[in-house]
Parts: C-alpha cells; sequence; structure tokens
C-alpha cells in the first residue's frame, strides 16, 4: 500500500529533513509514527498525502509511482486517504456540518445522500450540538474532532492524522483511539503521527521512529 | 461525551467504493432542486471587499455601457428621421434681384414646379412663418418691405421617382434668376457623418470598457483566489477535482456579475425615462419636429428594454467566463 525507497527530502535549499528513508506498511496496518518536534513527521505525512514530491528516492501509494502522477489523477487517489491536519484546516465560513461533509460535497453527491450518516459521525464524535456553529467558536478539542470526523467520513482507505490528540483530554484522546481502531478493523490502513506516550501505550501497534532523518520501526 | 460508541463508527449500508456520480435522466434535475432547497453555505466566501468592489465596478461598467450603447443607437435612430425627411423635401430659395418683383419671380418658379414630374407639393413658405424662423436672430420688429429676405419655397418630391435634381435646378434658374435649389444634401452629410462619427465613438468607448471590465475581472478574480488560498488548498486535499472548485468559483462570479449588472442596467434604463421626460419638458413648441425626432430616438421601449437586458446577461456571462478562465489558469500554476 505505501513503500518508501530511498526518500531524501528537503525544502527549497535547506537542510534534508529525511535522509534514505526506505518502509512499507501492508494494508490495514496499524502504525504509530514518533520523533521529537521537529524530526519531520508532519513533512513525511505530507509527502503520504501527496502535498509534496520526493526530493529523491521513490514513493509508491496504493501501487502507483506519485513521480508520475499527473495532477488529474490526485483528487481520486487523495479521496482514498483521510488526513486530520496538525493544524485543523478548518473552513470558518462553513459550518461545522458542512467542514465534515466537503470531502462527500467535494464528490459531488447530492447532500441527502450523505447527510444522515455526517450527523451521525458528529453526534458520535460529540458535536452533535455543535452543527450549525463555525469552527472558529469551536475549543480546541472539538475542533480536533471536527478535524477527525472530516478525515473519515468518506471511509479512506488510509488514514493519517497528525497530533489528533494533542488537544484532548485522556479520556477523549482514548475514544478518539477507539475511533480509528474501529475504522482499521474496517480494513482502513492507520498512520497516526504523535508524542503522546500514554497514548501509544494503549495499543500494541509498532512504532515508526523518525530521527535525524532516518526512521527506525519498532514493534 | 459520556456516551459510549455502541455501534460501528461508519454508518453502516455504504458500499466501500462508493459508485460514480451517474447522472440518471432525473436525476440531474433532483439535485439541481436539493441544491437551491438546501441552501448550504457556497464554498467560496461570499461576504468580502473583493466581491463588493467588483459588483460596484460592474454596476457602473453595465450603466456606462448602456449609455454608450444607448447613445449610439438614439443618435442613428435620428440621423435616420432626420435624413430621410430631409431627403423627400428640398427647399428652393428665391434671391430678391434688382428689378424683379419677387411675387412674380414666385409665381412663375410655382408655376414651372407644378409641371415637373416627381414633384408632389410646393408651397411657398408665408411670410408669416419666415418671421418666425427668423425671430431668434432678427428680432420681432421684421419689415419684409425693407430687408432683402429670400422667398423659401418647399418642394416635396415622390422618393420612389424623383425628379433630375440637377437638371430641375439648371431649368429653374433659367426661369427664375435668383433661384438656389437647395436639396439639403451637404447638411444630409453632415448630419450623417457627424452621427457615424458618435456611434463608431461610442463604440470605441465600449470596447475599451469591455476590454477594462475584463482586466478588472481577472484581477478581482485573482485577488479572489489569493485570499482563498486555504479554501483551495483543502478543497485539493480532500480531493475536490479543479472542475468542482472552478465551477464553485464561477458560480460565485456569476452571482457578483449578475448583480452589479442589474443594479447598472436599472439605473440606465431609469437614466434613458428621465431623459425623455427631461426632453419632453423643455422641447420649444417651434421645433416641435425635430424634437419629436428626437424624443422618438431617445425613448426607449421594449427592444431598448431587451437591450438593457442582454447587456446585463452579458456581463454576468463575461464575468463568469472570465473568472473561470482565472482561476484554471491559478490551479494549474499551483499544481
Ligand atoms: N514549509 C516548510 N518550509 C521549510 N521548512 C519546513 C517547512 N515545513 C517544515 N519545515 C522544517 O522541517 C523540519 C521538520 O518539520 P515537521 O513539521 O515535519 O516536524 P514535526 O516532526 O512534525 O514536528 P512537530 O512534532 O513539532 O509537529 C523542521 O525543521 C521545520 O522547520
Ligand atoms: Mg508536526
Amino acid at each position: 500500500m505505501i513503500r518508501f525507497e530511498n526518500v531524501g527530502l528537503r525544502y527549497g535549499m535547506g537542510p534534508e529533513i529525511l535522509r534514505n528513508i526506505s518502509f512499507h506498511v501492508a494494508p490495514g496496518s496499524f502504525h504509530f509514527l514518533t520523533g521529537p518536534s521537529g524530526a519531520g513527521k508532519t513533512t513525511l505525512l505530507r509527502l503520504l498525502f501527496m502535498a509534496l514530491k520526493p526530493t529523491r528516492g521513490l514513493v509508491n501509494l496504493f501501487g502507483q509511482d506519485v513521480a508520475s502522477l499527473s495532477s488529474t489523477d490526485l483528487p481520486e487517489l487523495r479521496r482514498k486517504v483521510g488526513v486530520v491536519f496538525q493544524d485543523f484546516r478548518l473552513l470558518n465560513h462553513l459550518t461545522t456540518f458542512e467542514n465534515v461533509a466537503l470531502p462527500l460535497r467535494a464528490t459531488e453527491q447530492p447532500e441527502q445522500d450523505y447527510r444522515a450518516n455526517v450527523v451521525e459521525l458528529l453526534k458520535w464524535v460529540g458535536l452533535g450540538d455543535r452543527m450549525r456553529a463555525s469552527p472558529e467558536v469551536l475549543s480546541g478539542g472539538e475542533k480536533q474532532r471536527a478535524a477527525i470526523a472530516r478525515a473519515v467520513v468518506g471511509q479512506p482507505q488510509l488514514l493519517l492524522a497528525d497530533e489528533p490528540t494533542g488537544n484532548v483530554d485522556p479520556s477523549m484522546a482514548k475514544r478518539l483511539l477507539g475511533l480509528f481502531e474501529e475504522l482499521n478493523k474496517l480494513g482502513t490502513t492507520v498512520i497516526i503521527a504523535t508524542h503522546d506516550v500514554e497514548l501509544m501505550r494503549l495499543s500494541d501497534a509498532p512504532h515508526m521512529i523518525l530521527e535525524d532523518g532516518h526512521l527506525g520501526i519498532e514493534s | 461525551m459520556s456516551r459510549k460508541p455502541q455501534k460501528p463508527v461508519i454508518p453502516p449500508g455504504k458500499p466501500k467504493s462508493r459508485p460514480k456520480a451517474t447522472p440518471a435522466p432525473a436525476g440531474w434535475l433532483q439535485r439541481y432542486f436539493d441544491r437551491i432547497t438546501h441552501k448550504s453555505t457556497p464554498i467560496v466566501p461570499v461576504e468580502n471587499v473583493i466581491g463588493r468592489a467588483l459588483v460596484l465596478v460592474t454596476a457602473i461598467m453595465c450603466f456606462l455601457a448602456c449609455l454608450a450603447l444607448g447613445t449610439a443607437w438614439a443618435v442613428h435612430r435620428a440621423s435616420v428621421a432626420w435624413t430621410s425627411e430631409a431627403a423627400s423635401e428640398l427647399t428652393l430659395q428665391i434671391k430678391p434681384v434688382e428689378g424683379l418683383n419677387m411675387t412674380d419671380e414666385v409665381t412663375k418658379a410655382m408655376r414651372h414646379l407644378g409641371n415637373v414630374n416627381g414633384v408632389v407639393r410646393a408651397e411657398p413658405i408665408s411670410n408669416e412663418e419666415t418671421r418666425k424662423l427668423l425671430e431668434p436672430w432678427l428680432g420681432a420688429e421684421l419689415n419684409f418691405e425693407e430687408l432683402p429676405v429670400p422667398q423659401l419655397i418647399t418642394v416635396e418630391i415622390d422618393r420612389r421617382n424623383p425628379p433630375n435634381l440637377q437638371v430641375l435646378a439648371s431649368d429653374l434658374i433659367a426661369i427664375v434668376p435668383g433661384a438656389r435649389l437647395d436639396d439639403h444634401r451637404v447638411w444630409q452629410n453632415q448630419v450623417r457623418s457627424a452621427a457615424n462619427w458618435i456611434k463608431w465613438t461610442s463604440f470605441l468607448v465600449l470596447i475599451l470598457m469591455l476590454g477594462a471590465t475584463i482586466a478588472i475581472i481577472v484581477f478581482a478574480t485573482q485577488g479572489a483566489m489569493s485570499s482563498n488560498r486555504d479554501v483551495v488548498n483543502v478543497l485539493h486535499l480532500v480531493g475536490a477535482r479543479d472542475k468542482f472548485i472552478v465551477r464553485e468559483f464561477e458560480r460565485h462570479f456569476l452571482v457578483l456579475g449578475l448583480k452589479g449588472g442589474l443594479a447598472g442596467g436599472l439605473l440606465a434604463a431609469t437614466a434613458f425615462i428621465v431623459a425623455r421626460y427631461a426632453l419632453e419638458q423643455i422641447a420649444p413648441r417651434s421645433l416641435d419636429g425635430e424634437f419629436n425626432n428626437l424624443i422618438h430616438a431617445v425613448s426607449i421601449g421594449w427592444s431598448g428594454f431587451a437591450a438593457i437586458a442582454g447587456i446585463v446577461a452579458f456581463l454576468a456571462i463575461l464575468t463568469s467566463r472570465t473568472s473561470r478562465y482565472t482561476v484554471y489558469r491559478y490551479l494549474k500554476s499551483v499544481e
């Protein structure tokens, strides 16, 4: 599902953030991605949702070499990937409901087809009574949950979450981890970037550890 | 927050691979109704400074375009009305000549005109009428005995069977030495070329304005794109196609263009109605004929309103098409 071979990445003329990274992730697996702040976790995730192309090396997603992708192939591929951004990236002029429903709206399905599902998902993450609110007025934890709901609403094959529990209390974090595990059981491959040691302790998923631009895997 | 998850996260009943949105025969209409009845927030934020500025500019441009076109049209109609009337009407001028009696000369000329084929009617303009015509220049105390005022005869010709005007003129000079036949051609040509000049100037102004409008829409769209960079990024990341993003922006700009166009069009229609009313009020009675032509030309009928509606529609479409093109170019550049 995901295969990296000798991947290197630098921003502009800067230092190489990722160096010679090689790994592969099997479909249906569950991984934590961890490492010190500034190690390049977010950068690695950006490569995975095709916001960046590697400076060198090979990135292969869903059996396709991302270097050979044309811009018209991207939307189709991105619909298979759900992303929870570290900074949420919710749109303030839309309601929380509309933010969460955005991936479905972007596929041009009629709203009536997905409305009930989105409402149910929002209730499940505890935003049932915040649906009409703008993300601007949500608390950090509520934003986080909205961002997670948006990432999973399209039933992606690959879920990438960047610090998805950074703003919630431990019990909510546990609940959200439960959500990711539930999705994983349904077949979604999950990668969660986090510093949260407590969270990682709750699961026996393998850890991918980024340090000094190199990646190690610990089971 | 106390509720425990009891059921699978993803509501069941949805196939893993979503079926492609097939436009079923009744589907698109249904979807259209859904779209307008559900009224979800536009993906492109509506309220912003650029949007308001664009509405204002479009309104002004639409107003000016209507004015330019309206002016061209009014001038065209007035010049056609004037020149065609004048063409069927000649003026025979008989200047006083030493030793000849004016009344005899007029009678001779009238008799000749009566025998020419193609002349429908000939009528001397009475002293009273001449006095009225000259009053503004020479005052009311006009004495015809003292002044060598030429006598004018209006000659109406059959336009389908006109007499040879050169022959007619030379024949008349032979009979009446003071005669001069004025077929208004010089004046007519002047009116025509002035009218043409105004028409072409109006079109030039129109084209310049269209160019300016397009440039402004391009700038506004580029501004909207860069101030909505986040929106575009997020849309890309959730898998929206460029087509979808373009359509959202296009719809946004179509609405802006329509708003501005309608405001400008309404203003223009009002301006034409007011102009007509004002002309009616100031029309001097003595110039009734000419003024009626002008008033008639200025008044906009249903065709005028249709033309304004056309301009509004054209501007709205221009706005959305231009923004569409600009958005496509932007999206190409960020990929
Ligand atoms: N757009 C960018 N341009 C230039 N440098 C960048 C950019 N984004 C990140 N970096 C740099 O790349 C390095 C890795 O950043 P990244 O965000 O991937 O770290 P991270 O592991 O996610 O950190 P954190 O745990 O704090 O979120 C940092 O040194 C950062 O300054
Ligand atoms: Mg990060």
